[in-house]
């Protein structure tokens, strides 16, 4: 599904990443590992055509990423550190854009019904500048349940949320389960790599030091301090 | 349809928060009022430097602008979101420029008349010429503008780096709209300006297309 090969980046004559390659088999939902500053996110903004690699092909779907040509993104999405929302615009308009944007046609009755579901009724006419950082990853949450893709590019998708936000993201990760929809997602939540990950990827120092699926048998907190 | 929707998209945010228009023009007005009260010429001497005075406004209005006309997309990452999108990286560029372009002669509208009012500006029977060198020099600038803004976007120097690019190459476009300027406010034949008219249109078509192919290029990390 996912093929990555040798992808190597620099910031400032510092390398982030070290000829990073792996695989990912559609459905797959991998977790992201490594310390602060290993280059989970600039992998991850990389794959999401965000930030351009230095050296390196991947491949999604067949489809070669790193490309002028944008409609293999249309099988990808992107949840980052930051919202990723204009903050004038309020938030219904927010993902409307966002829909608009992929060619998504989405009534504007199932957007409503979602701010509904997620618990933003009564904000969603507000500008996404006043929004609270649990609202504005909520927001997130309905942009990825709306829309159609293939693989999720998720970094640290449980910051900031609170006990509700954690339930939704729960439901929606099991909907993406049985949809067979993959995702790479970086996190320093062990408990929700233990629950939710079929397989861990560990980048430490730029390479990937570590791959197993062997999730629930191997103790994760030692593979993060990088006891593996 | 997806330059549309972007176009849309900033046309929207300015409505909603007015921030580009509204800094332009109350700059643009303070530069025109501080130009009627520090030269003390005759009406007749104004006409001399006055082309140039109008550019060198719009100029510096246009650096503001161009400084701003990326902030919606710094604020909360959005311009992550455009690039992961599956749309021709070339559109935004598009979308940015004809919105920078209205924005410009938007303010344009609002504080042309105090050039007139105090500066002793003959619009009258040359307002459709003048009119057309407008639309031109805001295509070059904003094409050029943009361009700029968008390498600026994702480096730590951005805002040093817009008016340090900026400057030298919109010279030869404000050089050139000067000299339009001054050609039409004395009537003169069109054939005596048309070579500055081609500079410009030129930098327009240049710019605009250079922008459209590697704007993909120049905004990514």
């Amino acid at each position: 599904m996912l093929i990555v090969k040798n992808i190597t980046k620099s910031f400032h004559h510092k390398r982030i990443l070290k000829h990073v390659s792996f695989e990912i088999g559609q459905g797959e939902h991998v977790a992201l590992l490594g310390p602060n500053g290993a280059g989970k996110t600039t992998l991850l903004k990389i794959l999401a055509g965000i930030v351009r690699p230095l050296a390196g092909t991947a491949e999604l779907l067949g489809e070669k990423l790193f490309t002028e040509n944008s409609s293999h993104r249309r099988h990808l999405v992107f949840w980052g550190h930051s919202a990723l929302f204009y903050p004038a615009l309020t938030g219904y308009e927010n993902i409307s854009l966002f829909l608009a944007l992929r060619d998504e046609k989405v009534s504007s009755d199932a957007i409503r019904e979602h701010l509904k579901t997620f618990h933003l009724e009564g904000s969603e006419n507000d500008p996404v500048r006043t929004y609270s950082a649990g609202m504005l990853q909520r927001l997130t949450m309905i942009k990825l349940a709306l829309s159609s893709w293939q693989l999720g590019l998720i970094d640290e998708p449980t910051t900031g949320l609170d006990i509700e936000g954690l339930e939704f993201l729960k439901s929606l990760s099991e909907q993406w389960k049985q949809e067979r929809k993959t995702l790479l997602f970086s996190t320093h939540d062990a408990d929700w790599v233990r629950e939710r990950a079929d397989r861990i990827l560990l980048i430490d120092q730029g390479k990937v030091a570590f791959d197993t699926r062997e999730v629930k048998t191997i103790d994760i907190q030692a593979v993060m301090q990088g006891n593996f | 349809m997806q330059l549309l929707t972007l176009i849309k998209k900033e046309l929207r945010q300015e409505m909603r928060s007015k921030e580009s228009i509204v800094s332009m023009t109350v700059f643009g007005v303070t530069v025109i009022l501080l130009f009627a009260f520090a030269f003390n010429a005759a009406p007749a001497e104004f006409q001399r430097f006055l082309p140039g005075l109008i550019w060198m406004t719009y100029l510096f209005v246009s650096i503001l602008g161009l400084l701003r006309s990326f902030a919606s997309e710094k604020e909360m990452d959005a311009f992550a979101a455009l690039l992961s999108s599956p749309i021709d990286r070339g559109n935004i560029f598009l979308a940015k420029l004809i919105s920078f372009w209205i924005f410009i002669m938007g303010t344009q509208l609002l504080t042309m008349p105090l050039f007139s009012a105090f500066l002793n500006l003959k619009l009258g029977l040359n307002l459709p010429l003048l009119s057309g060198v407008f639309i031109l020099t805001d295509w070059s600038i904003a094409a050029i503008g943009v361009m700029i803004s968008g390498m600026g976007l994702r480096t730590r120097m951005g805002e040093v780096l817009v008016p340090v690019l900026l400057f030298p190459l919109l010279s030869p476009v404000l050089i050139g709209a000067t000299k339009v300027t001054a050609g039409i406010l004395k009537s003169e034949a069109l054939a005596d300006f048309n070579f500055w008219v081609m500079i410009i249109l030129t930098f327009a078509v240049i710019f605009t297309l250079v922008g459209y192919l590697t704007f993909g290029s120049i905004s990514e990390e």
